[in-house]
């Protein structure tokens, strides 16, 4: 009997050993990674493009609900932004406070200042886009045809480099005045 | 040597679940409270303040992983996503399933689905591989899918992707029809609580808590718990099913940007369940009513972690426990499973991808009268790799894509399944994809290893049967892998701004399905008292499918929106022993199958959405084509407060859909049902 079960016992001790090793791995490669930390990752150069796009546009009165009411930039879809917004919630814009929201629902898009509609609703975004018409919302993507789909500002990447363009009709069908530097600086302006 | 397995299986599960549980917690515990936080905050303040033109001179050191974007995939997929769940007014990821072009969904009672992708559908049925957030979902068993411990909180499903056609090449073996991939939201998505409670006449109570908190900088974490009782269904006669059932389960789930390059998820579940149901093995006993149980519990970790634009790996391990306590068999199954992926550039115009896998899967059967296994004891092992070449031929137009997955595993020692795609996008608006690809599908646990004496018929002598009669299915050890080739193409294209088409068509040939063969019959005793009629499993028939499945989306106004989707399949199977037409595959799926889902937005609080499902008949089961309608209606008081009320299978009082296979339980009756649902935010 014995020796039964000590054949019995071979196969799984390999795994606690293994997931010791994958353990140690792990914690190894985490000082190399901390070294490398402070470079500059696309999403949070990207949310400091978001950020930094309200300098230069004014949304109308009637976007908010009150004078103390918050500035509300939301993500929909699967975020790819990670924590960078974080630093936001210490951050005022326009005077009011900056709150940063996660929605799935396109009802909710309409209580927002800022919609970024993430590659992970790509499908939907031309319906989302086609329900927000008109009212006073920014709405902001990275993919492919987004201005197109009927989007105001498309995110891109040009070796490296975030890069933008504006379809400027659509917002201002929707009353959000977007500054002469900032179409400036676009990288194409659709119409 | 039963004896030597059974005393090595114990020890397996124990030292498993142990070790797994605390190797995997450490892992967790050190990669996200021992390590300081990282500087990505710090840095990402720093880009705030910075202005739109010197942020313009800033180079990206890491380009996110760009998953595939599915519509530019060159394969069969559809994806339903939160929002088509939400107004679909589903209670299950099966009845989801439904609106999938390519894909049968039937319900064989009230707690069993048979469900496939491109035919061969069965309640065992084995051409498809599901996975929930990576895990595999397919159980070794019987090579498919116990579609009612499939769950979570439906309202945390970020999306599921579901291909269609073989996905071995990168999946492996059994990934032969099609893939299933059902994916939950991190738990940065879902933060705050959420709350559903609801009842009606089938769904006859459910109710659901999630809550999701940042416990750190950079990691937030989830917890869920929910709980359902469904209703019996009716059998043909309209007398109860008896096949009621109730299953409370919980989870949670961690994500955490441990640096501004890894990013690590922990996430596990556990689930209760308790059913009923109506099996039917002898003429000699008539059906009678059994209970059964399902208990599960699984702990998944995915470490990703990028070193450049074009470079990142993923490692992943899971522990999964499953024990099944029914009355024709009990089995208590763990799994381990390792998997390790890593992507990078070669060139400028190939991507590589290759991975490395690892399975242990180690159960233990407890058999029953009619249902043997031997040894009741088994662990196997799966080693596989895949390797997988993206080239652009000319940019944004033109793309192969070749791949290969080399697998070993215990019962058919090495298998290969390559494949070869082509994606050609000439214009915005249209693409064009084709490819031709090889699959397997390994032998499973009980093909090899079971003895069922799946019914006995009573003496009837004008029916030619003097003596009680035994039909036995015995598996074999011989067994081949099934195989498949597959040529499928595809035509996308956005025919106008608000209007697009998906349509794929496709050519299978199959070889070596597994099937009964001749019947031996023998006398059991002196003087005989009964009869055995044996048929032993072996590689005994051919098939070839065919096939086309069309999905359109039409976005009719800003408030009304219309999905279509259309399914034709052929299947034509032999025997390869005698040659006669008409195999044991063929009249078991639609010919027709067509669903038309109608969204409207009444008002700015006012949803109503209707569901309208066609499914041809299903000729050697002897069920009948039904057409029917689900309805939904929503009203948002505020914000934060959702009522809906919905109407299922309004067209008939009940309907069959299917007649389960092998194991002879009676199938039930899907009735008409309603029920309405609170979902609360906060």
């Amino acid at each position: 009997m014995p020796a039964e079960k000590g054949v019995g016992m071979r196969v799984p001790s390999a795994l606690p050993n293994f997931l010791l090793v994958m353990t140690c791995l792990l914690v190894l490669c985490l000082p190399q990674v901390q070294a490398s930390a402070s470079q500059n990752d696309e999403y949070q150069v990207k949310a400091a493009f978001i950020y930094n796009f309200t300098n230069y546009i004014q949304w109308p009165g009637r976007a908010f609900s009150g004078g103390s009411s918050p500035f509300t930039i939301c993500i929909m879809g699967r975020s790819p932004f990670g924590n960078s917004f974080d630093s936001l919630a210490r951050e005022t814009i326009g005077g009011r406070r900056a709150q940063v929201r996660h929605i799935s629902r396109i009802e909710d898009a309409k209580e927002c200042h800022i919609l970024f509609i993430s590659e992970s609703e790509q499908k939907n975004a031309p319906q989302i886009l086609r329900s927000l018409q008109g009212r006073p919302v920014l709405t902001i993507g990275d993919y492919k045809g987004f201005c197109q789909d009927g989007g105001m500002i498309n995110l891109v990447m040009v070796k490296r480099k975030v890069r933008f363009e504006i379809r400027p009709g659509v917002a201002k069908r929707a009353g959000v005045h977007i500054g002469p530097q900032l179409l400036a600086l676009a990288r194409e302006i659709i119409e | 040597m039963i004896g030597l397995f059974k005393n090595g299986e114990a020890a397996i599960s124990q030292t498993l679940t142990a070790s797994a549980l605390v190797g995997l917690l450490a892992l967790a515990a050190t990669l996200t409270v021992a390590v300081p936080q990282c500087r990505a905050d710090e840095s990402s303040r720093g880009l705030m303040r910075m202005e739109i033109q010197d942020l313009m001179d800033v180079e990206v050191t890491s380009v996110s992983k760009k998953p595939e974007s599915l519509a530019e995939a060159a394969a069969a997929v559809f994806v339903i996503t939160q929002e088509d769940i939400r107004r679909s007014g589903v209670t299950s990821i099966p009845e989801a399933l439904r609106m999938v072009p390519g894909i049968e969904v039937a319900r064989i009672d009230a707690n069993k689905w048979a469900i496939t992708s491109r035919g061969f559908n069965g309640r065992f049925a084995s051409k498809m591989l599901v996975l929930m957030d990576g895990r595999t979902v397919y159980t070794p068993t019987f090579s498919g899918v116990f579609w009612d411990v499939q769950d979570t909180m439906l309202e945390d499903i970020d999306r599921i992707e579901v291909i269609r056609g073989p996905g071995a090449s990168l999946w492996g073996s059994n990934a032969v029809n099609g893939v299933i991939n059902i994916i939950t939201k991190q738990a940065h998505e879902t933060l705050g609580g959420l709350v559903t409670a609801g009842g009606g006449t089938e769904e006859r109570g459910f109710g659901s808590v999630r809550y999701g908190v940042r416990v750190g900088k950079d990691t937030s974490l989830k917890v869920y718990g929910k709980y359902l009782d469904r209703d019996s269904q009716v059998f043909a006669s309209s007398r109860d099913g008896s096949d009621a059932w109730h299953a409370v389960r919980g989870g949670f789930r961690m994500d955490s940007a441990v640096t501004s390059k890894d990013s690590l998820t922990l996430q596990g579940d556990i689930y209760d369940e308790r059913l009923s149901e109506t099996y039917y093995v002898s003429q000699m006993t008539g059906p009678f009513n059994a209970k059964g149980s399902n208990f599960g519990a699984n702990i998944l970790t995915r470490w990703n972690h990028s070193f450049s634009e074009n470079s990142d790996f993923s490692l992943q391990l899971y522990y999964d426990r499953t024990d099944r306590d029914y009355w024709v068999v009990g089995e208590k199954r763990d799994t381990f499973d390792a998997d390790f992926q890593h992507r990078f550039q070669l060139g400028g115009r190939q991507e590589i991808i290759w991975g490395l896998g690892y399975r242990l899967t180690c159960d233990k059967m407890r058999n029953s009268d009619i249902l043997v296994l031997s040894p009741s004891s088994r662990s196997d092992n799966i080693f596989s790799a895949f390797l997988q070449d993206n080239i652009t031929l000319v940019e944004d137009q033109l793309r192969l894509t070749l791949g290969s997955k080399f697998e070993h595993n215990d019962y058919t020692g090495f298998e290969v399944q390559p494949s070869i795609r082509i994606m050609w996008t000439p214009h915005d608006r249209h693409s064009f994809w084709a490819a031709v690809s090889r699959a397997v599908r390994t032998p499973s646990r009980g093909e090899e290893d079971n003895r069922l004496t799946a019914f006995t018929l009573a003496p009837n002598l004008s029916a030619g049967i003097p003596l009680p009669t035994q039909v036995v299915v015995q598996g074999s050890t011989d067994l081949q892998p099934e195989e498949l080739l597959a040529y499928e193409v595809g035509y996308r294209v956005k025919a106008l701004d608000n209007l697009s088409f998906d349509l794929s068509a496709f050519y299978n040939i199959y070889h070596k399905l597994s099937s009964p063969g001749a019947a031996q019959y023998s006398l059991n005793g002196f003087p005989p008292t009964s009869v055995t009629s044996l048929v032993v499993l072996g590689n005994n028939e051919d098939a070839t499918t065919y096939g086309i499945e069309l999905a359109a989306d039409w976005v009719v106004l800003d408030w009304w929106r219309l999905y279509a989707a259309y399914t034709y399949l052929q299947l034509v199977s032999h025997s390869t022993l005698q040659n006669t037409s008409g195999g044991v595959f063929e009249g078991k799926d639609p010919h027709h199958q067509v669903s038309l889902r109608s969204q409207m937005n009444l008002s700015r609080n006012v949803e109503m959405d209707l569901w309208m499902r066609y499914v041809d008949r299903l000729n050697s089961l002897h069920v009948g084509r039904y057409l029917t309608m689900d309805a939904r209606l929503a009203w948002r008081p505020c914000n934060n407060l959702e009522i809906s009320l919905v109407g299922q299978n309004l067209f008939h009082t009940h309907h069959a859909e299917f007649t389960p296979e092998m194991i002879y339980t009676v199938p039930t009756q899907v009735e008409r049902s309603v029920y309405g649902k609170i979902t609360w935010i906060f």
